[in-house]
């Protein structure tokens, strides 16, 4: 009977095993291959020239994307950063009531959860009702739209970490709303945030549904923020629809630029949120 | 007295700022009713005089003669979105149990990062794989099965949505047990259970509601992925889904069409409707799934 | 009837040395108290009895603790049937996700005893009980032995269906015994049992205990001095993670021999 019993629970062990195994593996796996393929197709060119093939009149790499991309999820970032902070430090006891704050997290929550491809629909609709063409700014305005919900949800979470003592310590000394919350709650809260902005950039630089009606597309650098402008994963998707050893060799450079920034923002918050943690209370 | 104009100084600053700072409030708000109101009004050629129930029933997708019927593309999202779910819960689900309550605390502490990380990577990236590695794959094993296929498919969709969605619904899941107190392991463990009972009857059970939600933002994820769709699925209209062939889906639809929609009457109608069904599904899907993990949270 | 003793038992939890030696026979049919400062290691005494210690955290055991001769560090002891001689119960109680009969029936049930095993239990209970060749029947019989054992019967029997968590928290400590008294344990283990229950509540679990006392040992930790009073026949006090004395009740309450134990006794050291 116990035998029984103990080989059941070796048997779903094994089982679970195997599971976590197939987990590892599998996205390991996808990420191996991108980043393999990637691997074989930089150069110094691919990465930092902005010039043109001779021949097919294309770029010789995907310095353009690379730039396009920052400029885009850059900008989205820092527009939706003027929204979410405040957003964030607003949604408290001190100036809204409970179901207030309860009723705008579920619609963050939506908003969170709507696809890319319907906010790249809507952008493009404003773009079209501002009588405007597919450019930069376009796509940094979906952009933001899009990091608005995920970078005030990060926010709120690390707003609700603040010990309540230090509130209660900073209206025990006589300080009005505004001063607990700027420089108490957000002074505490500011390791956090920037943990925040880099999820929310994260997101950014990687979606591409978002920016594919509403950043347009050029070969070239945009010259003013009412161009189209290229991104990385737009470059994926085109030049792996494309023939031709080049479009794919620049398509595995992209993806592995863009894996490459998406590692590298993540063990940045990391780092950035145990260093500025320095002057927070526990 | 002292002081006293710099306290009305203080006062004024502080319901100034009040008042600005809800302006934010306002855009959130706003965005979501702003989103709601202009789907709506766009598609609203084909929501009234009794065209809706025709477009979502219908299979004749003839956008030159007028005909635009998503039934094709609705059945396509669920099939993908159903199929990439019996993949990805029993391996998200068992890994995170494994990894919450058997694995050694090192093990732990390598995985979670790595999982938090893959979570994070962009979708373009996994359909960019799947057109590497997994299209020849299934194009292989539908040869030898006998079946003639491209390899862009249903199966090679959900494959690659199943493993996007992996990492997702394992952190959420890792969270969700993590959440459950320890005194519920120790009440099964101390009367002589195995660890494997107590993991299936008490854990298991209590993090069910918890589990569910994960499923269903899973679930929501998959219903509104495009890029990772669009590129390894075939993009034709299948009105009967089957595991071998193309598949086209309500956001694959969208990304495709919307550039060339202006020329033709309604195009840009019936893709509006389609982003409409996209986003009530996804709403309603998010929201049940946040008010189980609310409830949870207020119970513990 | 089983023994416990302890043998030169270390343990360390991270490095650090939590219990230093400890060496110790429980007598067998009374109520022991385990008191102490907080932070001397007496939950951690009592969580490495029946190994639930090594489950949240990182520790490391030598020593020995001994079932009946049998030693639970031993790697090829047999941890379950080990852990089913002692009920546990912990400062904050913990009703399993079922109802009130099944929570008491979950123990029988992991362990599918038949319904021989299940009178057994029953019989050693309660000389005399109602007995049962079928399962189910005798299986309700030792739910309602056990849950009027544990002082409950009274209260929950029109509703034995219902949810266990929507019992109080007095209540789900003393279901948590008669849990534990279903699986047939014969040691109860309570680490603070009373300190989350209020006045009624904790003189319930503390009737209980004494009126189990005849039958079991109750090895319980407490940092209540009036309650050791109030129960224990037999008192053991650590302090920095050593034993520094034990022995009857009367003798440790009146007649310390360490100084260290007539300060805690008398109130100058919490």
């Amino acid at each position: 009977m116990l035998a029984w019993r103990k080989f059941v629970e070796k048997f779903w062990l094994g089982v679970m095993i195997v599971m976590l195994s197939i987990a590892v593996i599998s996205v390991l796996g996808i990420i191996g291959i991108v980043l393999w393929r990637g691997l074989g197709a930089l150069s110094f060119e691919m990465f930092f020239s902005l010039k043109f093939s001779p021949v097919t009149g294309e770029p010789v790499g995907i310095a353009n994307s690379i730039i396009g991309s920052a400029y885009l999820a850059g900008g989205g970032v820092l527009l939706a950063c003027l929204i979410s902070i405040p957003l964030a430090l607003v949604l408290q006891r001190e100036y809204l009531s409970e179901n207030v704050i309860t009723a705008v997290t579920v619609i963050l929550d939506v908003l969170w959860g709507i696809p890319s491809i319907v906010y790249g629909a809507i952008g493009y609709l404003i773009l079209m009702s501002c009588h405007q063409r597919a450019s930069l700014l376009g796509g940094i305005v979906t952009l933001a739209l899009l990091s608005v919900p995920i970078m005030t949800r990060a926010a709120m979470n690390v707003i609700s970490l603040v010990p309540v003592q230090l509130r209660e310590t900073s209206y025990g000394l006589g300080a009005t709303r505004w001063e607990t919350v700027s420089r108490v709650i957000f002074k505490q809260a500011l390791p956090g945030m920037a943990t925040a902005v880099m999820l929310a950039f994260g997101r950014a630089i990687g979606d591409t549904a978002a920016v594919l009606f509403t950043a347009g597309y050029s070969d070239k650098l945009p010259k003013s923020i009412l161009e189209g402008a290229a991104s990385l994963p737009i470059t994926i998707y085109y030049k792996l629809m494309m023939p031709g050893q080049l479009s794919q060799r620049q398509a595995y450079a992209a993806s592995f630029v863009l894996i490459l920034i998406v590692l590298i923002v993540s063990a940045v918050s990391r780092t950035l949120s145990n260093r500025l943690s320095k002057y927070t209370v526990k | 007295m002292l002081g006293d104009s710099s306290l009305k100084y203080r006062v004024r600053e502080d319901r100034i700022t009040g008042w600005l700072l809800k302006v934010p409030v306002l855009i959130a708000v706003g965005m979501l009713v702003l989103f709601f109101v202009v789907l709506t009004a766009k598609s609203w050629p084909l929501l009234t005089g009794g065209h809706f129930w025709q477009v979502l029933t219908s299979s004749e997708w003839l956008p030159s003669e007028g005909k635009f019927g998503l039934w094709p593309f609705i059945i396509g999202t669920i099939a993908v979105t159903f199929l990439t779910m019996v993949l990805a819960v029993p391996v998200s689900v068992l890994a995170a149990v494994f990894l919450n309550e058997f694995a050694p605390q090192k093990l732990k502490d390598m995985a979670l990062p790595v999982i938090d990380v893959l979570a994070a990577v962009p979708s373009v990236i996994y359909g960019a794989c799947g057109v590497i590695a997994f299209i020849p794959m299934v194009k292989a094993l539908g040869g030898a099965l006998g079946i003639n296929t491209t390899g862009r498919c249903l199966l090679t969709a959900a494959l690659v949505l199943a493993i996007m969605v992996i990492p997702v619904i394992l952190s959420i899941v890792r969270d969700v047990l993590a959440a459950i107190p320890q005194e519920a392991r120790e009440a099964s463990l101390a009367l002589g259970s195995t660890r494997w009972e107590t993991t299936y009857k008490v854990v298991l059970k209590l993090a069910l509601p918890g589990i569910i939600a994960a499923v269903m933002l899973g679930v929501s994820r998959a219903f509104g992925e495009t890029m990772a769709v669009m590129m390894v699925a075939g993009s034709i209209p299948e009105p009967k889904p089957s595991l071998f062939k193309a598949v086209y889906t309500l956001p694959a639809l969208i990304a495709d069409k919307y550039g060339e929609m202006l020329s033709i009457k309604m195009y840009d109608v019936a893709l509006m409707t389609a982003a409409l069904i996209l986003m009530v599904v996804i709403a309603v899907v998010n929201f049940g799934a946040h008010l189980i993990l609310i409830r949870l949270r207020r119970r513990y | 009837m089983s023994h416990l003793s302890i043998k030169d038992l270390h343990v360390y939890y991270e490095g650090v040395e939590t219990l230093k030696g400890i060496d110790l026979e429980i007598p067998d049919k009374s109520i022991v108290a385990i008191i102490g400062p907080s932070g001397c290691g007496k939950t951690t005494l009592l969580r490495s009895i029946n190994r639930l210690l090594e489950l949240s955290s990182d520790v490391k055991v030598t020593g020995r603790v001994e079932i009946d001769g049998e030693n639970i560090y031993d790697p090829k002891a047999d941890l379950i049937s080990l852990r089913k001689k002692m009920g546990f119960l912990s400062q904050r109680p913990f009703p399993l996700p079922c109802s009130i009969f099944d929570n008491v029936a979950y123990g029988p049930k992991i362990h599918r005893m038949d319904a021989d095993a299940i009178n057994a239990v029953a019989l050693s209970l309660e000389a005399g009980s109602k007995v049962s060749q079928n399962r189910k029947e005798a299986l309700a019989n030792l739910v309602e032995i056990c849950l009027k054992k544990a002082g409950l019967w009274e209260e929950v029997k029109e509703r034995l269906g219902s949810p266990a968590s929507r019992l109080s928290i007095g209540q789900q400590q003393r279901l948590s015994l008669a849990r534990a008294l279903a699986v047939g344990a014969e040691l109860i283990l309570g680490d603070e049992p009373t300190s989350a229950l209020d006045p009624i509540s904790t003189k319930q679990i503390e009737e209980q205990f004494k009126a189990l006392s005849s039958q079991y040992s109750i090895v319980m930790v407490t940092h209540i001095l009036r309650q050791a009073r109030r129960l224990a026949d037999y008192v053991v006090f650590m302090y920095l993670g050593e034993l520094i004395e034990h022995g009857p009740a009367e003798k440790i309450f009146n007649s310390p021999e360490k100084e260290m134990t007539r300060r805690y006794i008398k109130g100058d050291m919490s």
